[in-house]
């Protein structure tokens, strides 16, 4: 194999002879100033056959349409994938309307926060003009489609942030804040999708989409001392719902080296009748259990310590169909 | 320019990378991926497992998939691909998530080559 010397000596000797006009070499010449990048699209991770994560790194996606992995083929009047020429074709013709282009959900890393999100469509008429003019493209947060132009930039604000867009109405504007007041989860739900609508009757190529998670960064706010479980807990024990059952969860959450003063607890409940009950209980290293009276609330332990032990109750007969999910947990020094 | 087509170009760069994805290995650690990044944080012992590759038109898709209850008992928050001498060859963090004794994790990725100018 060639040493990095040698590469560069033959740079060096092909320059000289593009200088001299040598055809053949200056093709030698292109090649070696040509870069090749091996990118990471996108990453989907399920658990149980069910979506958890879709994970663009470095904060950049680039959709070149060589596939239609990403694409949603289920929404109405589908763009045409055109796999020779790795584009979607918006069009209208007489066997059908080729009206929109609809990405899967795409997302971005975990515990950061996110200023603003640019998308860039490249799409052309049959001429090879641009046809910016001729599509609308939306973004969607996870609750609204947002409208924005090609090459704009969608800007994020926090809670005491001023409205994200004289535009937008105010709802919007709130529920468009990347992250929400206790830095539970983001409040825009992380499902980004993108939408390419064709206006008019012309026939239009859309051949690449770029994003870009814009100023995305670590949470400096985020607490050092936090925990999130996402996965249920069950009572999952039943006979029919005719007798009453106590069902037990117990993991240890948190871990440091000098002794928490205070907890708070937050959490997604689902009871199946409303005399069911999920009580939270929890306790620092092997001191006795505490119990937590109210949720989002900070509970001071009666005895501080540096391991925190969480014990989840439910009470009813709701089997499977009384739970508790998504518990954030915050600990405090 | 460099051509592209089924066998040339980029999709030479392709069919030389896809016979080095073999496996993939979940882990707990979930600090932000960094282009240095040269394998998992913390391994997860027990969740190696063979990967499916499907080439297209410039870019592999990745399939990984654990059986039953695999690293049951630990947290998931990142995992590579390996080649098959332990080569970590891509790394991405994801959301935490809690293994259990019934649980399938499944992850599908791709890689795409660009070119620039």
């Amino acid at each position: 194999m060639a040493s990095e010397n040698d590469i560069l000596n033959n740079i060096v000797t092909n320059k000289q002879n593009f200088a001299s006009g040598d055809i053949e070499e200056d093709s030698q010449v292109e090649l070696f100033m040509e870069r090749v990048r091996i990118w990471n699209k996108i990453s989907r991770v399920n658990i149980n056959g069910e979506e958890r994560a879709v994970i663009v790194p470095f904060s950049t996606l680039i959709e070149t349409f060589d596939t239609e992995y990403d694409i949603d083929g289920t929404v109405d009047n589908p763009a045409e994938f055109d796999a020779t020429n790795s584009r979607y074709i918006l069009m209208a013709d007489a066997n059908a309307n080729r009206k929109v282009l609809q990405s899967e959900v795409v997302s971005f890393r975990n515990n950061v926060s996110v200023d603003s999100i640019n998308i860039s469509v490249e799409v052309e008429d049959s001429d090879g003009n641009d046809a910016s003019d001729n599509i609308i493209i939306e973004l969607y947060n996870g609750q609204d489609w947002v409208l924005i132009h090609n090459n704009g930039t969608l800007h994020f604000k926090d809670t005491q942030g001023q409205d994200l867009d004289a535009d937008l109405d105010a709802d919007l504007g709130e529920r468009n804040n990347s992250w929400d007041y206790d830095y539970q989860i983001p409040k825009w739900d992380n499902k980004l999708k993108y939408r390419i609508t064709r206006v008019g009757t012309g026939t239009y190529y859309v051949s690449k989409v770029i994003m870009d998670f814009a100023t995305i960064k670590a949470i400096d706010a985020y607490p050092e001392y936090y925990r999130y479980l996402y996965n249920k807990r069950l009572m999952d024990i039943s006979d029919n719902h005719a007798t009453m059952y106590v069902k037990m969860h117990e993991t240890e959450v948190l871990t440091s080296e000098d002794d928490f003063t205070k907890i708070r607890i937050n959490s997604d409940e689902t009871l199946w009748q409303p005399t069911d009950m999920i009580k939270y209980f929890v306790k620092t290293d092997s001191n006795a259990y505490e119990e937590v009276t109210s949720l989002d609330t900070d509970h001071t332990f009666a005895t501080p310590g540096k391991v925190i032990s969480l014990r989840v109750i439910l009470i009813g007969n709701g089997a499977s169909s009384t739970y508790v999910e998504k518990i954030r947990i915050i600990g405090t020094i | 320019m460099i051509l592209e087509g089924e066998t040339k170009g980029l999709n030479k760069f392709r069919d030389a990378i896809e016979p080095i994805i073999n496996e993939g290995e979940l882990g707990s650690d979930g600090t932000e991926v960094k282009v240095s990044d040269t394998g998992l944080g913390t391994p997860i012992a027990t969740t190696s497992v063979a990967v499916v590759t499907t080439k297209f038109n410039k870019g592999i898709k990745i399939d990984y998939a654990t059986t039953l209850g695999l690293g049951a008992g630990n947290s998931a928050r990142e995992w590579v691909v390996n080649d098959t001498d332990t080569d970590e060859l891509l790394r991405v963090v994801f959301p935490e998530i809690e293994l259990y004794t019934n649980s399938v994790i499944s992850i599908s990725s791709q890689l795409i080559l660009l070119q620039e100018l």
